[in-house]
Parts: structure tokens; C-alpha cells; sequence
């Protein structure tokens, strides 16, 4: 009970199949699998009705709470810990869902596969290490942008430099 | 030939099924390891690892990437650099020792001049960082705290939390710059900062001494927040950067409790934030939880505290079931300190106990489970039994509940007619999801109280009759008290007095008293219905025997017949029980019939299962042997009939096939089990003694006969009578004198031990050893009667001390003249060599219609 934090973040499709995992703390990857697993058991025999919490779930003991959104195809799922504020954590998971809808312009399951990489950056922007990082859309997408400026000029720096090598051959 | 990663991944999602998917990503993972096997640079690195980072995806293994990641990150390419620090962190496991090649890049990318790269690096370490690394690398984060950008800045303060969790100790390093973080502008600076500072303080709680002197900041920064006008940036849904706020909150959290000077300082604000926030929203919402958590935590004033409990009583009564889930679970963690205010809200909790969310009703039970006390017990309970009854589907909740109910009826009872009642209703409406100790419970009840047994009767009767498909758990119950109590039933008298304790709001009819024909009418009813099970069944043949004595005579044919039926029953035990029964009712003396199917004592308190099976043990054991406990013998009896009769599943046949034949036999042999209870300690002393000695056993027989103190006489219990008296042939039973040598060296020996020779009464026992079993002796006594006359009802008991075990076979109780008689035994020392083998006899004979019962007489096998 010593820290409030994330354990893990989780985007699982209707089918249980993860598109995103991220954990926190990092348990061995055999359970990994089998934590998306339970983690969609459970979500899955929900309705829309019932309240976003789920407690005392088997894969992380009995501190740890789903705070989950089911949003058309996929459920956002943050794993927390007993003290962690379950409203603010619904909040973050409207921040993320946000982000990655300003990214991608409208935000749909096959971005989160082809783009895997792009949406472990903008997750990267808004927790760290569990924790909350940046909360603020512009700060998130500022960020997001920068480095994808700084990854072209990288690429094209890389380009102009083959071909020098090239000319003075 | 490498295909791209959008290849792959069409390539995948082509698949029909899991195996084709299978063959795909295995032929992959393949070429990729052949590509990473190349000593030189193909450039493929970047494309390979992005296609590991999505085979991870799917949730195939991919640690063979971990090396190549690690030299994505050593490249100076930006893209490289960065699908290295993400593959690094999703494929990576921090125990593993790859993490230590990577301390070096850390260090240099946190130099970087690039904000971008040195931010990777700062999450990178952050999400993974060892404590080896956190010690390493400390000072450089720390440099990175008074860097002037905010986006360094945050990731810093966040990496400085995995540093300081990782190395507790360094905690001080960082009170100053964490500090240093709370004088800038920035939000998301404030935030990681707050959240340093919230780590820190929870590792150690003494820093929070030194952090209270930013509360006054804290509490400006919150008001500025709280005034704010519009700021687009920071805006949600009308509230400035909730976020903040409740990280603000929080901290003040810790920092107020366990100080008044600093709950003083905040006091103030946290009003301010509860009164102005706007409810309307989730984020509104998150302010104000955190709000009031921090109210019940640190010492506000009574009048803060009955604020924060209201806005939970208007989290209760909100229609979004996440903010009512939350009230709830705040409620549950605050009732230990403020009571008397949760106590007004008790409806709204009750309400939600309907709601069609299962996290919500389970958290509302918690929290009423928690309220119960002694002087609202009766309506709570009132109201959880309501909500019993119309409840549907979900067992596992409706157990939960009746498990509470249980416990709190237990604790707060008001009275005892109360407490039945309670249990009766539960057994009524949740019949077989109850556990079984609620039945057990109510039959305890109804056992202690003889006021409340024709009310009981009478309404177990009639709601078992009035079910239509009445539980098993009803059934049992109803029949198990029919059976012991059913003379209420056709009783006017009784009758009335089950109607006076009646409750008034009952909306059933008034009870009638009943002919024992409808009784049996009932019953039959009951054994025809499908649902009835054998369990069942059995408790309904314990309660005709017992109803064949509570009614009038006149039903005992139709009872003898209804139990006859089950002579002929697929069940062992049904069949068994019948047929036991009815040699039971066929007894012509009818006072001991009458005193087995008395009413059945009621225990003290439940009996658990732990020392239900201890008695058993027990049992087992063999009656004579030892009895360590100085149980009282008559209570032992009770258990035992109260098992036959409250558990038949778990009790084997066994036990029954003794209650109606044992019973009148046992009673002699009783009284010499209780006599010979006190033994075993004195014995081993004497044994001590004799070994010790090496006195030949005669002699050591021989004074205890003259010597009270020896106690291996009183094995039988009569330590002062001595044996010579009653005619015992003394030398007679100690003629063999054999030397000890013959007894440790044992070989395949005869030898016969002459045991009684008195009122023309010879007994011999003639012993046999086996040298392959050291210890065991089998033994044919040998009686001879010499007289004219025929010895009647004669009697051989054997006792052993407790290391040995025996086994007696039944002998004729009439020895005639002239012809021996034979009894065979089997006696095995348990602990040859070290303790004696002995054994002592008792005779009950009659001769010449003269009674002889001799006192014990001690027998040396050697």
C-alpha cells in the first residue's frame, strides 16, 4: 500500500486480443499473457450500465482495481493500485483517448496496430513510470510532434550523408 | 528477403486461423534471428525490432530482440535511438542483466543537447531502471532538475520517483531540488513534482516534517486554481487542470495528518474547494473525493467533516454509478471516525443495495455490515432480509449476504425469539444458498430455548408445507424439528403458545393444530417429490422413530409401515436405517426404546468440524486403550448421538449399525471404561520402575498386592482391594519365571502362562511368539471348568497398557464340565525390548448360581 501507481495499461479488443500492453510493474511475461487474458474475462461479462470498477481481481491480488472504458470496439484498462484516486484515473483515460484521437484523427483499432509504435509515444508523454505525467493535450501532441520532426530530420540528415559518402567515392 | 513490417502485418491478419498465424510469425521470428545472426549492419535493425515490437504484441516470445534493441539505442539516429528505448522497455524484464550494458547510453543520452533525446532516455529509465542504475545516475537527474525546460523538467522529478523507490535510502538527495520544483508555473512540473514529494514522503514519513512548510504554497497554488477564470489549455469540461487540484489535495492529505498546525492552514481552502467545485461532472467529482478524503484524514473540525460526509451522501444519490461506487467505498473507509454522520445516510446505503450493479451492492453490504449496531440491528437486518427475498440470480452474493446477516444477528441479537426468526426467514427465503451453519444455528437455537419449540415447529411445518418447492435446507430443518419436537404440533396447547409468539406483522394465517395423520400425510408428501434427496430422507426415518413415541399409539402401525418401506431402499445407509428402526419399534421394552428416541441434547455451541473429527479419532481408537482427556463420558455420548443425527453425510454407517444394538449392551462395559480412564500415567511410572529394577514380575505383582502405591492394580481402577482376597492363586500366576535373556532373544517359542485356578475355574494361557514379528503374541486361553456344574455367563475382559494393541475374538459364556473352553486373543507390544509386555484379566463368571467378579489380575508374557 506504499505508492499510488499504475501497474498497467492495457487496450483490449472485443475479441480479447491485446493492442496495447504496458506494465508497470513488471511481472514475468508468462502472466502477462494471462493477465490480458483474465483482465478480458472480466471486463467482458460486463454491461455498459454498470459502474467502470472492478475489484479483487486474480491476476494482480487483492490491492489492485480495473478502472477500465469500453469504447465501440476496445476497452481502455488501467490497472491501479487500492489508493489511487478511481475518478482522476477516468480522467486520464479520457486524456489518453483524446491524444490518440488528435494523433490519428479519429482514432480507430487498425491505427493502434499499424502505428503500434507511434501510440507507445503519445502513451510515453502522458504516464511515466506509472505515473501521471502530462495531463494537458498541447503539451502531449506538442511533444509527440517534436520528436516526429526531430525523426525526419534525422532520417533526411541520414539520407544527405549516404550521398555524400557516395559522391566522394 | 526482409519484407516490411505493414507486410507483415497484412500477412497476419490474412491468417484463417491460429495455426496459419502461428506458421507466419514463426518463419518470421526465424528470418529475423538469421538477419540479427549477420555480423554486419544490414540497416534491416530498425525494421526488425518494429516487427518484434508487434510479434510481442500478439503475445509471442521475443527476447531474442533484447541485444539488438541495445544497439538501436547506441545509435546516433534519432529513430533508431528511440524504437531502441521502446523496444528496451516493453521486451525488457528488469531482472535481467542485459540492463547493465545500457548504464553507459543512459549517461550519455541524458547529456544530449536534444530535449527529445534526453527526455527518451528520462522515461526509459524511468519505466525500468534498476537499483544499480538508479545509484549510478542519480546525480544526473538531479543535474536535470534546474534544466529550464518544463518538458526535462517533469520527466525528471517522475524519473527521480523510480530512483528513490529503487534506492530508499537516497530519499534526502532529493527533498531540496524536489522543493525547488513547486516554485515554477507549470503544471505538469507542479504535478510530477507533487508526485515526488508524495513518493518521498510515503517511503519516509518523517520528511513530511519538512515539506509542511510549503503547505501555505500549496494552499495559494489551489486558490489560484480554484479562481481561475477560463484557461483553455488547462480546461476541462470547466474546471482548471483537475489533475493539479486533486494531486494538491492529495499532498495536503499527507502533510495535514497527524499535524493541527498544518490541518489548521488548510482547512480553509479544502471548505472553499468542497463548496465551489461543480458536481455535475466526473472531474468535478474526482476534486471533490479527493477533497473528502483528505477532510477525514487530517484533523479538520466536526463542521468539515460533517461537509465532507454530505457530499458523499450526494455521491449516493447520483445517477452516474461510478461516483455512487466511490461514495460507498469512501463511506467504508471513514466509518471508524465519524459514525454518528454516516448513520443519517443509512437509507440511500440501504437503496443501494438494490442497484442492478453487483460492485455497487457488494460495497453497500461492507458498508451496512459496518453500520450495524446494537439499537438499529433489528430494522437493518429487517431491511437485508427484504432485500433477500427479492433479490434473484447471483449466489455468490446472496451467501455473502446471508453470511452478514448470520454475524450481525449473532453479535446484536435483541432476543432470542428475534435471533430464530431471523435464521428461519434466511433458511425460508435463501433455503439452499445458505451454508449449513445457518441450520445449525437455528437448531441450537431451538434446542436451548424449550419457550420457542412449538413456535418453531409450527412455523417449519407450515412454511415447508406451504412452499411449493420447498429448499433441501428447509426440508432438513423442518423435519429434523418435526422430528424432535412434533408433539407441539398436534397439541392445542402448544399451539397457542406458538401463535402468542407470533410475530404481528406476519402475514401468514394463524397456526391450527394438527392430526398426526396430516403430520405423516405431510411427510409422505415430502419422500414422493423428486427434489427430495436420500440425505433428506434418512433425517425423515430419524423423525417417524421419534414421532412414533410424541404421537398416540394408535399411529405407531402407519409409522411402522412408512418405515418399513425403506427396507427395500437402493441406499445402504436408507436401507440400513429402516431395518434398524424397525427392530427398534419391535422392542418390547419399552423404556429403553423410549430413551433413545428422546429428545436429543443440545450442544453448548457449534461444533466445528475440527473437533467433530477429533472425536472420531478418538473413537477409533480402541476404547480401553487410552483416554487421555479426562472427558466426561456422558458428554462424549451426546456428540456422538448429535452427530448421528445432524450429519449423516459425512458420518459413515458404522456409527448407525451401533446406536439401537450397542446401546443397551454398553452400559457395564461403560462403567469399566470410565473406571479405567485415570491409568495410563501411573502405569508408565511403574513400568519405569520395573525396568529399572531388574525385580522379577511376580514380586513386583506380589507387592503391589500388599502396596497401594503400586498402581499397575489399579489398571482396573480398584487400586486398594488386593487381589489375594478374592482367591487368586498368586504363585500360580507368576510360576514362569522365565529369565530375561529368553525374552530379548527371541525365537519361535511356546509357552503357556497359567493365569486363574479357584472355584474349580482353571484358566491357562498358552502363548506363541514369532520371531519375525518381535512383540506380537498370539494367545488361546485355555478355561477348564472341574466343577459338576456348568459355568455360566462367564466373562473375560483383557486391558493393555498403552503401547500395546490387542484383538479378542468372542468366546462361549457357558463353560460345561469336563469340556474346555477356548478364547483367542492377539496382543502386539508396539515397543518390544523397552517396555514389558503385560496384560491384566478380569473374570465375571457365575458358578453355581454364586456371582463372581474378581478384581483384575496382572498376566507377565515372557
Amino acid at each position: 500500500p506504499l505508492s499510488t501507481m499504475i501497474d498497467a495499461i492495457l487496450i483490449i479488443n472485443n475479441y480479447g486480443q491485446a493492442r496495447l500492453q504496458r506494465f508497470y510493474s513488471k511481472p514475468p511475461f508468462r502472466q502477462q499473457r494471462k493477465i490480458i487474458k483474465d483482465c478480458f474475462q472480466l471486463l467482458s461479462k460486463r454491461s455498459n450500465m454498470v459502474c467502470n470498477f472492478l475489484e479483487g481481481s486474480r491476476c494482480w491480488g487483492k490491492g489492485t482495481k480495473l478502472i477500465y472504458r469500453h469504447y465501440a470496439t476496445l476497452y481502455f484498462v488501467f490497472a491501479v493500485d487500492a489508493s489511487e484516486s478511481e475518478l482522476g484515473v477516468l480522467d486520464l483515460i479520457q486524456v489518453f483517448v483524446e491524444a490518440l484521437d488528435k494523433c490519428f484523427e479519429n482514432v480507430c483499432e487498425l491505427d493502434l496496430i499499424f502505428y503500434a509504435d507511434k501510440v507507445n509515444y503519445v502513451l510515453d508523454e502522458i504516464v511515466m513510470g506509472g505515473m501521471v505525467l502530462e495531463t494537458s493535450l498541447k503539451n502531449i501532441l506538442g511533444a509527440v510532434n517534436g520528436s516526429l520532426k526531430l525523426k525526419k530530420t534525422s532520417r533526411a540528415s541520414a539520407r544527405r550523408a549516404k550521398t555524400r559518402v557516395i559522391k566522394r567515392d | 528477403m526482409s519484407i516490411k513490417l505493414r507486410e507483415l502485418i497484412r500477412n497476419v491478419r490474412a491468417c484463417k486461423s491460429a495455426a496459419e498465424e502461428r506458421k507466419v510469425i514463426f518463419k518470421e521470428c526465424a528470418l529475423i534471428r538469421t538477419s540479427f545472426k549477420q555480423k554486419v549492419d544490414t540497416g534491416l535493425r530498425h525494421r526488425n525490432v518494429a516487427k518484434l515490437l508487434y510479434i510481442h504484441m500478439l503475445g509471442y516470445p521475443t527476447h531474442f530482440g533484447q541485444m539488438e534493441s541495445l544497439k538501436l539505442i547506441a545509435s546516433p539516429k534519432f529513430n533508431e535511438k528511440r524504437i531502441g528505448y521502446l523496444a528496451l522497455m516493453l521486451l525488457l524484464d528488469e531482472t535481467q542483466e542485459v540492463l547493465m550494458l545500457v548504464t553507459n547510453c543512459l549517461k550519455n543520452d541524458l547529456k544530449h543537447k536534444n530535449p527529445y533525446v534526453v527526455g527518451l532516455a528520462l522515461c526509459s529509465m524511468g519505466n525500468i531502471s534498476s537499483a544499480d542504475i538508479a545509484r549510478d545516475l542519480s546525480n544526473e537527474v538531479i543535474r536535470l532538475f534546474r534544466s529550464g525546460n518544463p518538458y526535462i523538467k517533469k520527466k525528471a522529478a517522475l524519473c527521480a520517483i523510480r530512483i528513490v523507490r529503487k534506492v530508499p535510502e537516497m530519499v534526502n538527495e532529493y527533498i531540496e531540488p524536489a522543493q525547488s520544483l513547486l516554485s515554477t508555473k507549470q503544471h505538469c512540473v507542479l504535478v510530477s513534482g507533487i508526485s515526488l514529494i508524495i513518493e518521498m514522503v510515503q517511503i519516509k514519513k518523517r520528511i513530511a516534517i519538512k515539506f509542511r512548510k510549503l503547505v501555505p504554497s500549496l494552499v495559494r497554488h489551489l486558490k489560484n486554481l480554484l479562481l481561475a477564470g477560463y484557461v483553455s489549455e488547462y480546461d476541462v469540461v470547466g474546471i482548471t487542470d483537475p489533475f493539479l487540484q486533486c494531486k494538491i489535495i492529495e499532498l495536503l492529505r499527507l502533510l495535514g495528518t497527524g499535524s493541527s498546525k498544518a490541518s489548521e492552514e488548510m482547512s480553509d481552502i479544502l471548505a472553499q474547494v468542497s463548496i465551489n467545485t461543480e458536481p455535475a461532472k466526473n472531474p468535478g467529482n474526482a476534486i471533490l473525493y479527493e477533497c473528502v478524503q483528505t477532510i477525514m484524514s487530517i484533523d479538520a473540525e466536526d463542521g468539515l467533516r460533517h461537509l465532507a460526509i454530505n457530499i458523499l451522501g450526494r455521491f449516493l444519490l447520483h445517477r452516474d454509478n461510478n461516483i455512487r461506487y466511490v461514495a460507498l467505498n469512501t463511506l467504508c473507509g471513514v466509518i471508524n471516525k465519524d459514525a454518528s454522520s454516516i448513520q443519517r445516510h443509512k437509507n440511500h446505503i440501504v437503496d443501494c443495495l438494490k442497484d442492478p450493479d453487483v460492485s455497487i451492492r457488494r460495497r453497500a453490504l461492507d458498508l451496512i455490515y459496518a453500520l450495524v449496531t446494537k439499537k438499529n440491528v433489528s430494522g437493518l437486518v429487517r431491511e437485508l432480509v427484504n432485500y433477500l427475498s427479492v433479490t434473484s440470480g447471483d449466489d455468490e452474493f446472496k451467501r455473502m449476504l446471508t453470511d452478514k446477516i448470520v454475524l450481525v444477528t449473532e453479535k446484536y441479537t435483541p432476543s432470542k425469539v428475534w435471533h430464530l426468526n431471523t435464521l428461519l426467514s434466511l433458511i425460508e427465503i435463501a433455503g439452499d444458498v445458505t451454508r449449513e451453519s445457518v441450520a445449525a444455528n437455528a437448531v441450537l437455537v431451538i434446542g436451548h430455548n424449550a419457550d420457542l419449540q412449538p413456535y418453531a415447529v409450527h412455523r417449519l411445518y407450515t412454511s415447508m408445507k406451504s412452499q411449493v418447492v420447498p429448499s433441501i435446507a428447509l426440508m432438513r430443518l423442518a423435519i429434523y424439528s418435526i422430528g424432535e419436537y412434533g408433539n407441539h404440533l398436534t397439541s392445542e396447547q402448544s399451539t397457542a403458545e406458538a401463535n402468542a409468539k407470533r410475530s404481528p406483522e406476519s402475514k401468514q394465517p394463524k397456526y391450527v393444530c394438527h392430526a398426526a395423520e396430516d403430520v405423516l400425510g405431510t411427510i409422505k408428501h415430502i419422500i414422493s417429490r423428486p427434489t427430495c434427496t436420500s440425505k433428506v430422507k434418512a433425517y425423515v426415518l430419524n423423525a417417524l422413530v421419534k414421532l412414533s413415541t410424541r404421537f398416540d399409539t394408535t399411529m405407531e402401525g402407519e409409522i411402522k409401515a412408512m418405515i418399513k418401506k425403506f427396507t427395500s431402499s437402493m441406499s445402504v445407509e436408507l436401507q440400513q436405517r429402516s431395518c434398524e428402526y424397525t427392530k427398534l419399534m419391535e422392542l418390547s421394552n419399552g423404556a429403553i426404546k423410549s430413551k433413545i428416541v428422546s429428545v436429543m441434547p443440545t450442544p453448548e455451541k457449534l461444533i466445528t468440524k475440527k473437533s467433530e473429527s477429533k472425536i472420531d479419532d478418538e473413537d477409533d481408537e480402541d476404547e480401553d486403550e487410552d483416554e487421555d482427556e479426562d472427558e466426561d463420558e456422558d458428554e462424549d455420548e451426546d456428540e456422538d448421538e448429535d452427530e448421528e443425527e445432524e450429519d449423516t453425510r459425512k458420518k459413515p454407517s458404522r456409527r448407525k449399525a451401533k446406536k439401537p444394538a450397542k446401546k443397551p449392551v454398553k452400559k457395564p462395559k461403560e462403567q469399566m471404561e470410565q473406571k479405567a480412564k485415570p491409568m495410563p500415567n501411573p502405569m508408565a511410572s511403574l513400568f519405569d520402575v520395573d525396568d529399572s529394577t531388574p525385580t522379577p514380575a511376580p514380586a513386583a505383582a506380589a507387592a503391589g498386592a500388599q502396596d497401594p502405591t503400586n498402581i499397575l492394580s489399579s489398571i482396573f481402577g480398584d487400586s486398594g482391594a488386593a487381589p489375594v482376597s478374592n482367591g487368586v492363586s498368586i504363585p500360580q500366576t507368576t510360576t514362569p519365571q522365565p529369565a530375561p535373556a529368553t525374552a530379548t532373544a527371541p525365537k519361535n517359542k511356546d509357552f503357556t502362562v497359567p493365569v486363574y485356578n479357584a472355584n474349580g475355574l482353571t484358566i491357562v494361557l498358552q502363548c506363541r511368539t514369532d520371531p519375525s514379528k518381535p512383540g506380537q503374541y498370539r494367545i488361546r486361553a485355555v478355561f477348564t471348568n472341574n466343577n459338576q456344574f456348568a459355568i455360566t455367563n462367564f466373562d473375560m475382559k483383557v486391558a493393555v497398557p498403552p503401547w500395546m494393541k490387542k484383538q479378542i475374538k468372542p468366546s462361549a459364556s457357558t463353560i460345561n464340565p469336563g469340556v474346555p473352553g477356548y478364547q483367542f486373543l492377539q496382543i502386539v507390544n508396539s515397543q518390544v525390548g523397552t517396555k514389558t509386555s503385560v496384560m491384566k484379566v478380569k473374570l465375571d463368571f457365575i458358578t453355581n448360581g454364586v456371582k463372581n467378579s474378581l478384581p483384575p489380575i496382572t498376566v507377565n508374557l515372557q
